[in-house]
């Protein structure tokens, strides 16, 4: 259940106000979503300043309280209360108006294309009953069936973006649809198909963590982000895959294939790349169209380089934002979850749904207080101008054609208002840039706890030192990291993420390091590319993020080029304060706005 | 209202264009054939009563059909009608399906407004589409001119087109026969479709090719008056004048 305190709105206001003389005639033909109420305000302003009947969006209710006050014009009678509907400020109220307050309800009875469609696209074809959740989901189901595990002419390799598609996301795109039917929209994430890295626990689907040693872990509840997104509405369509237990920037997985093999997930731009990891699964898929909106995991980059390979938002969330309670952990100092989408609007729509404090994952009680109604409030294309944003020259890299666009996307902040600077590193710095993944020391010791908590009790791999001895996981992890890691002893993990650890005290002091000197320095966000072309810029840019616990987005910049001259997507990468996402979704939005650099894959269009 | 920045829907920057586009498609047709993306509304509309000749307290019906559509996302049709001879049929003004119909009377007028909803496309196509049906009712005897008096057509990117006397047509309305039969009098027989008033503005010169694509197809009437010349039953003339596009 999404934490957030949903406000009961109530629909308000008597406004029957009559044109003096003249007489308002029933509308007739209506066809639009009935007014309910909402979650949270969906986009304000946009979507709910012209809203007058009190349920914060716009639906021809409003458009039946304008219509008594149409012919009205500037002086003649009536005109007190018509004025506020002369939304074109031209003295009268006319089609122009209507059509004005019109545009600002979700729908749209036009032809829907699946491919690069996005959340509000999804819910106005909805809403027009153009789709169904139900079409929508087996449409993505069909896209799966035809394009992951096949090789596309002028491809190479098959993407093997998805190990598992729900049996019932059917049913429950259904259910989407009987509650659109009775009460309209209810939120932005009804009917809408989601996919998860596999190591979000889900009721439904095994999770695997990518291994065939664990195919047969069917949990009996779902994560707790999960939970929030079914109460929202969303339809769990399919269980993405990832390198195995999260280990990799790059993906390769084994569940569900012969003992000793294992798959390697493909860009979808270019099937000889890897879609990076280690959510690599829910990169190429998303960026496939294979399903709506993705989730991955991020401990050291594993969002955000799935997300920049394959021209994707992703979000890092603030340690403590969303709960990590039934997520197989790699190393909770730093483990996070968040989505991976195709748009800004889609990753704060998902965004809403899975964050809130839950005793299970006692770190999100310090989100008290942080978390805004709605994450959508911030996407606002004029959000870049007046900030001031850093750069340190050693996280844009040497790489010149990352370098080209890096600067190509100052010059795009710039002309939107911005003031980009270079920054000189704080002391500590290369501390925190320095400082080790906790994958290493904290895996066996986290892992445990969730095998305890979690894993089917058919499973037979039940610690790390077994999986390690499991005939089927990826191949040459048995000894690294498999082994080695199984060997870290408790006194080791306490000496590092113990309450006095030296990688919990690292943590905290580069937290306050950085917070420190981007008060200090007036900055709003530090920027850098998340990545090369289909390679780290280098290990400083992925743990910049984790080092320090700030949240980071990501979103498309540009293209770049490998050292072999292939071409690849590179993204903008923001950080900032905790608890921070709101105004860095809204810093992305505005640059995604004016750079629109997602491209879509060529190989992976309609289905004929 | 104040101005904020709106998701990326097709018809976000619309406010910036209209004046400009509304002005090249008056001026300057050639002008603004580039801007097929945000090409003003045009349809070509006319008029028809049905029946054109009643018996007073009698119900008739006066419908406005598109031809040749594009991009009409809104619009206003007011009707203006002899108040002692006219006045609105109990039954409201229906619209297309898919959109928002509503209507507003006056002394003397009636004024449908319809809209698509949301980012739905403006209604376009080359067949026939019926913008308005409008149920009336007849008052008292005499001949009813009941005339297309204003019209405004707003796209979906939000240029307006408007036009005044666009069409009219003329209901004949016999008086109730008295309460004694008079042999000697009898009422017409039901008009036939070819007594339907109808006020089809003449199209304007056109450019090659898929005009509604290309936006130099601008509304027709928004040509020079002497081609918006249509007979009508009753011998009504129809003269459509053009007028300035009104800027949002």
């Amino acid at each position: 259940m999404t934490p957030l305190a949903r406000r009961v709105l109530a629909v308000s206001a008597s406004l029957g106000v009559v044109v003096a003389g003249a007489v308002v005639a029933p509308a007739a033909a209506l066809a639009a979503p009935a007014p309910a109420p909402v979650e949270a305000p969906f986009q304000a302003p946009y979507y709910t300043e012209l809203d007058v009947t009190g349920d914060e969006q716009v639906t021809t209710a409003d458009l039946e309280a304008l219509a008594p006050h149409l012919g009205a014009t500037s002086g003649g009678a009536g005109w007190t209360d018509a004025a506020r509907f002369d939304l074109d400020d031209d003295g009268a109220v006319t089609a122009s108006d209507l059509a004005l307050l019109s545009e600002r309800i979700i729908y749209d009875d036009g032809p829907f294309e699946i491919v690069e469609a996005d959340a509000v696209a999804m819910q106005a074809a909805m809403n027009a009953g153009v789709i169904t959740s139900v079409s929508l989901t087996q449409q993505y189901l069909d896209r799966i069936a035809a394009y992951d595990k096949v090789v596309r002419p002028a491809g190479v390799r098959p993407l093997n973006s998805i190990i598992t598609t729900s049996e019932v996301a059917l049913k429950a795109a259904a259910a989407a649809d009987a509650i659109r039917a009775e009460k309209g929209m209810t939120g932005m994430l009804l009917g809408i198909p989601v996919a998860l890295k596999d190591n979000y626990n889900t009721v439904d689907m095994p999770t695997t963590a990518g291994c065939g040693c664990w195919n047969g872990n069917q949990t009996s509840t779902d994560a707790t982000m999960v939970k929030g997104l079914r109460a929202d509405g969303a339809v769990i369509v399919a269980k993405a895959s990832m390198d195995e237990f999260a280990i990799n920037l790059s993906s390769q997985w084994s569940a569900f294939q012969p003992n000793g093999t294992a798959l390697t997930v493909s860009s979808p731009y270019d099937t000889t790349q890897t879609s990076g990891g280690s959510s690599g699964g829910t990169g190429a898929a998303i960026a496939a169209n294979l399903a709506g909106i993705g989730f991955g995991t991020d401990t050291g980059g594993s969002i955000r380089i799935p997300s920049t390979y394959n021209q994707l938002v992703g979000v890092r969330p603030t340690v403590g934002l969303a709960s990590r309670d039934g997520i197989v952990p790699l190393a909770l100092s730093q483990d996070t979850g968040g989505p991976i989408a195709r748009s800004v609007q889609d990753a704060a729509i998902a965004l809403d749904a899975v964050v809130g404090e839950d005793a299970g994952d006692p770190v999100t009680a310090r989100q008290a207080g942080k978390v805004p109604e709605t994450y959508t409030s911030y996407l606002d294309s004029g959000s870049l101008n007046g900030k001031r944003f850093g750069y340190f020259p050693r996280l844009v890299g040497t790489n010149t054609s990352t370098v080209a666009a890096f600067e190509k996307a100052v010059d795009a902040l710039e002309a939107k208002g911005t003031t980009v600077v270079e920054l000189t590193p704080p002391t500590g710095f290369d501390a925190i840039v320095g400082e080790g993944s906790g994958s290493g020391p904290e895996f066996n010791h986290d892992l445990q706890n969730y095998i305890n908590a979690y894993l089917n009790p058919s499973v037979s791999a039940r610690s790390l030192l077994a999986i390690s001895q499991s005939p089927n996981i990826v191949p040459t992890r048995a000894s690294n990291p498999y082994g080695q890691r199984a060997a870290v002893t408790e006194s080791t993990y306490q000496a590092w993420a113990g309450p006095q650890g030296s990688h919990t005290l690292q943590l905290a002091k580069g937290k306050q390091i950085m917070t420190d000197f981007m008060n200090e320095q007036k900055l709003d966000a530090i920027i850098y590319p998340s990545a090369n072309a289909y390679t780290v810029v280098s290990t400083a840019n992925m743990r910049f993020s984790p080092n320090t616990g700030l949240p980071a987005v990501t979103v498309p910049m540009g293209q770049a080029l490998t050292s072999g001259g292939t071409a690849g997507g590179v993204n903008l990468e923001f950080l900032g304060r905790d608890f921070s996402e709101g105004p860095l979704l809204g810093f992305a939005y505005g640059f995604e706005q004016a750079t629109h650099a997602r491209t879509t894959p060529a190989l992976y269009g309609p289905l004929g | 209202m104040s101005s904020h920045s709106p998701v990326p829907r097709p018809r976000a920057s619309r406010r910036l264009g209209v004046v400009l586009v509304a002005a090249l498609a008056l001026f300057g047709p050639l002008a603004a054939a580039p801007a097929a993306h945000a090409a003003p509304p045009a349809a070509t509309l006319s008029l028809a009563l049905s029946p054109t000749s009643v018996t007073a307290g009698e119900s008739f019906v006066a419908t406005i059909t598109g031809a040749a559509v594009s991009d009409l996302y809104s619009y206003d049709l007011e009707l203006t009608y002899d108040p002692a001879l006219v006045e609105p049929g109990a039954d409201a003004p229906t619209g297309p399906a898919g959109g928002f119909t509503s209507s507003v009377t006056g002394p003397g007028t009636l004024t449908v407004s319809h809209t698509r909803l949301g980012s739905s496309p403006g209604l376009s196509g080359a067949s026939d589409v019926v913008l308005a049906s409008i149920p009336l009712r007849s008052l008292a005897a005499g001949s009813a001119l009941v005339q297309l008096s204003s019209v405004r057509l707003v796209s979906s990117t939000g240029e307006v087109v408007t036009a005044t006397a666009v069409a009219s047509g003329t209901v004949v309305i016999a008086a109730v026969p008295a309460p004694v039969p008079q042999p000697s009098v009898s009422q017409p027989s039901s008009p036939s479709a070819s007594a339907s008033a109808t006020a089809t503005p003449a199209p304007a010169a056109q450019g090659p090719g898929d005009l509604a694509t290309t936006g130099i197809d601008a509304t027709p009437w928004l040509i020079s008056g002497a081609l918006g010349v249509a007979l009508v039953a009753g011998g009504a003339l129809i003269v459509l004048r053009r007028r300035q596009a009104v800027r949002e």
